[in-house]
């Protein structure tokens, strides 16, 4: 099967074949031989590359596998042959038109600096949101109208959340 | 001794200073607020007792109702730690009028030491040396103007109040001074409420190395050497070290000197740390006295053998120290990450949530500070430092591959930390070669380590699609929470027993 994994601001293409011994992974030119077992209940994995030994601990959250490995958090979303597809053929993830300015971290609400209706310039504050003593101005990098802003100021939302929506 | 002791703080501070009451057989009371229901300091605690709610401003800032509750209870001493109510002169004050032990320096003290202008002038008076600058607040632009042409451009704004890099500005020349004084006023005013502020001359890209000084209510002050600060990104120290690869033996035997006549000259009584800049000409200027437990002690403690909390508690408890000068032996070379819940690949931001799983480091010289534990929900209302680990070997390089080593076995999984980050300090050539200054990792570290690729993403997007072609066919996901199977493409090992490791063969 056919993957394609979205990484570290990377896209990866590879290929899984399975072996009697196990798999074979194809990444641009080369494969390699792949022995991935769990270890006993928990999320951890001893992954063999070739002859190269890993351990990983997988969490999956929705889409996404977050591997730990080597101390760095790696989130990937994986997407296979089926999936790519689909969303080559269109609708497979519902589409937002302008731009939605999210939460990158959650937090709360401190301040929100536009209203519905009005407009916002490319780089401009619209919502700031304060965590862990930290207080960050997030910024809309498209212009446009405001549409709806989706949070009132006080509340607290969590990592990736919309929050107002800007055509 | 005391008998009971409150500890005003939460955290992995709170579970250091709880170790200390519990080694020295004094019961221990902690507080918590509604975030902190199921913190590790709680449980470490003799007695618990709930502040308010998660905010700060509603429970470990709540001055009257901790005081209340100590006196309540029987505590008869209060340790602060650091942050939140540990340089408040007027909580220092409310123990004292309560009765009360504050485990620190008198509320005298911290309110002339935070005073930064009033600081100044105590260590002139004292001999020390200071950055040149002023010791008067500044208001019109025609006095800062002058002021700044007697000092010399460039210089750098300073809040009278000041603390966390608030109200500081650098300014390079007269034309840009009356705006950023402005700016600066504002920044102090809504900080500190107090708006006075002063110019000193800017050194360029200085070191930051700070002296550790213990003193008694009987006259008796030590210092137990220097910690090198400098790697710090806007202004918050993330790395911390003794010896400072930065001090001969006769630069570190002047400044502890001065170190010492700064802390008589404030009158300081208890643990407290004096910084210094360190220029390129290694020429020595005062920059404040932190009055209270730092967070980076244990790199004290480590190459001292010292215990700076119960130090600090005999102290408080009106003990001589049980040490001179001489008797201060400084061994092998000790280093501290503090280990933050930040996302180094999403521009530091916080990243709070559940601990799913955790795993410490062990093994030979090495120390972990934390206040974390697996099923922890990190709260969004505090400080993002979650841990300290703390490696201590014979040489600085020894002590650095120690630090990669048991950065190497922390995991922390569940939310997003530093420690890939302070990893890549540790493997950095300036770090290694202990050349470098408080200029660092803003300037040159952190924009080479935010263009670097990630060095095992190709093997973690293949586990990612090896447990995603596991999972093909299986009607639950394989990874956390998941349930396996022995069909489909997991089985279990032929002559293993059923307990044993389930193995994923794709067939």
């Amino acid at each position: 099967m056919k993957y394609q994994v979205e990484i570290a601001d990377e896209t990866i293409e590879l290929e899984v074949e399975k072996t009697d011994e196990g798999a074979k992974v194809t990444v641009g030119d080369e494969t390699q031989p792949a022995d991935l077992v769990r270890i006993g209940r928990s999320p951890i994995y001893s992954l063999i590359l070739g002859d190269r030994s890993f351990e990983v601990s997988v969490h999956r959250r929705d889409k996404i596998y977050q591997i730990v490995l080597d101390g760095a958090t790696y989130d990937a979303r994986v997407m296979d042959e089926r999936a790519l597809r689909l969303a080559a053929a269109g609708g497979a993830d519902e589409e937002v038109r302008g731009e939605v300015v999210k939460a990158p971290m959650p937090g709360i609400v401190v301040g929100i600096a536009v209203e519905v209706g009005g407009t916002v310039e490319p780089g401009q504050g619209v919502v700031t949101l304060e965590a862990m003593k930290m207080e960050n101005e997030l910024k809309s990098a498209a212009g446009g109208v405001v549409k709806e802003i989706k949070v009132e100021v006080g509340q607290g939302v969590t990592q990736g959340e919309d929050l107002v929506v800007i055509e | 001794m005391f008998k009971k002791v409150l500890v005003a703080n939460r955290g992995e501070i709170a579970v250091r200073i709880l170790r200390g009451l519990r080694e020295l057989g004094i019961a221990s009371a902690a507080v918590y607020s509604e975030a902190d229901r199921s913190s590790r300091h709680v449980r470490r605690a003799d007695e618990a007792y709930l502040i308010g709610p998660p905010a700060p401003g509603e429970s470990y800032l709540k001055i009257d109702r901790i005081v209340e509750l100590a006196s309540r209870i029987g505590a008869e001493a209060i340790h602060p730690g650091y942050g939140f109510l540990a340089e408040n002169a007027g909580f220092a004050r409310a123990c004292e009028d309560a009765g009360i032990v504050f485990v620190g320096p008198s509320s005298r003290t911290i309110a002339l030491v935070g005073d930064k202008m009033e600081a100044r002038k105590t260590m002139v008076a004292a001999g020390i040396p200071v950055v040149p600058g002023g010791d008067r607040p500044l208001s019109s632009d025609d006095e800062l103007v002058a002021e700044g042409e007697r000092i010399g451009f460039p210089v750098m704004l300073k809040a009278a109040a000041g603390g966390g890099g608030k109200g500081m500005r650098v300014v390079r020349d007269a034309e840009g001074l009356p705006a950023a004084a402005k700016a600066a006023r504002n920044e102090a005013g809504s900080a500190f409420a107090d708006d006075r502020i002063y110019l000193e001359k800017l050194i360029e890209n200085p070191r930051h190395v700070e002296f550790q000084i213990v003193a008694d209510s009987h006259g008796n002050v030590v210092h137990l050497g220097e910690r090198e600060c400098s790697i710090q990104r806007r202004h918050q120290k993330l790395v911390e070290e003794s010896p400072s690869p930065a001090l001969t033996k006769s630069l570190r035997a002047k400044m502890g000197e001065a170190a010492i006549k700064a802390a008589r000259a404030s009158g300081y009584v208890n643990a407290g740390t004096i910084e210094f800049l360190l220029d390129r000409n290694r020429d020595f200027y005062f920059l404040e006295v932190n009055a209270r437990l730092q967070v980076e002690h244990p790199v004290t403690e480590l190459v001292t053998g010292l215990d700076l909390v119960q130090e600090q508690l005999r102290i408080a408890a009106g003990e001589e120290l049980s040490f001179k000068q001489l008797d201060v032996f400084h061994r092998g070379s000790a280093i501290e990450c503090r280990i933050c819940a930040e996302d180094p690949e999403n521009n530091f931001y916080p990243s709070t949530g559940l601990i799913e799983r955790m795993r410490e480091p062990a093994g030979p010289g090495v120390r972990v500070e934390s206040g974390i534990h697996a099923g922890f929900d990190v709260p969004i209302y505090y400080d993002p430092l979650i841990s300290k680990l703390l490696t201590w070997a014979p040489t600085r390089e020894q002590a650095i591959e120690r630090m990669r080593r048991a950065l190497a076995e922390y995991s922390i999984e569940g939310i997003k930390t530093t420690i890939p980050f302070h990893k890549a300090v540790m493997e950095s050539e300036a770090f290694r070669s202990g050349e470098f200054d408080t200029s660092f990792v803003d300037e040159v570290f952190f924009p080479m380590y935010a263009g670097r690729t990630l060095p095992h993403a190709e093997v973690a997007a293949i586990a990612a699609a090896l447990i995603r072609e596991a999972e093909r066919g299986e009607a639950q996901p394989l990874a956390v929470g998941a349930k396996e199977s022995a069909q489909g493409g997991w089985r279990q090992p032929p002559g293993r027993r059923t307990w044993g490791g389930w193995q994923l063969h794709l067939k």
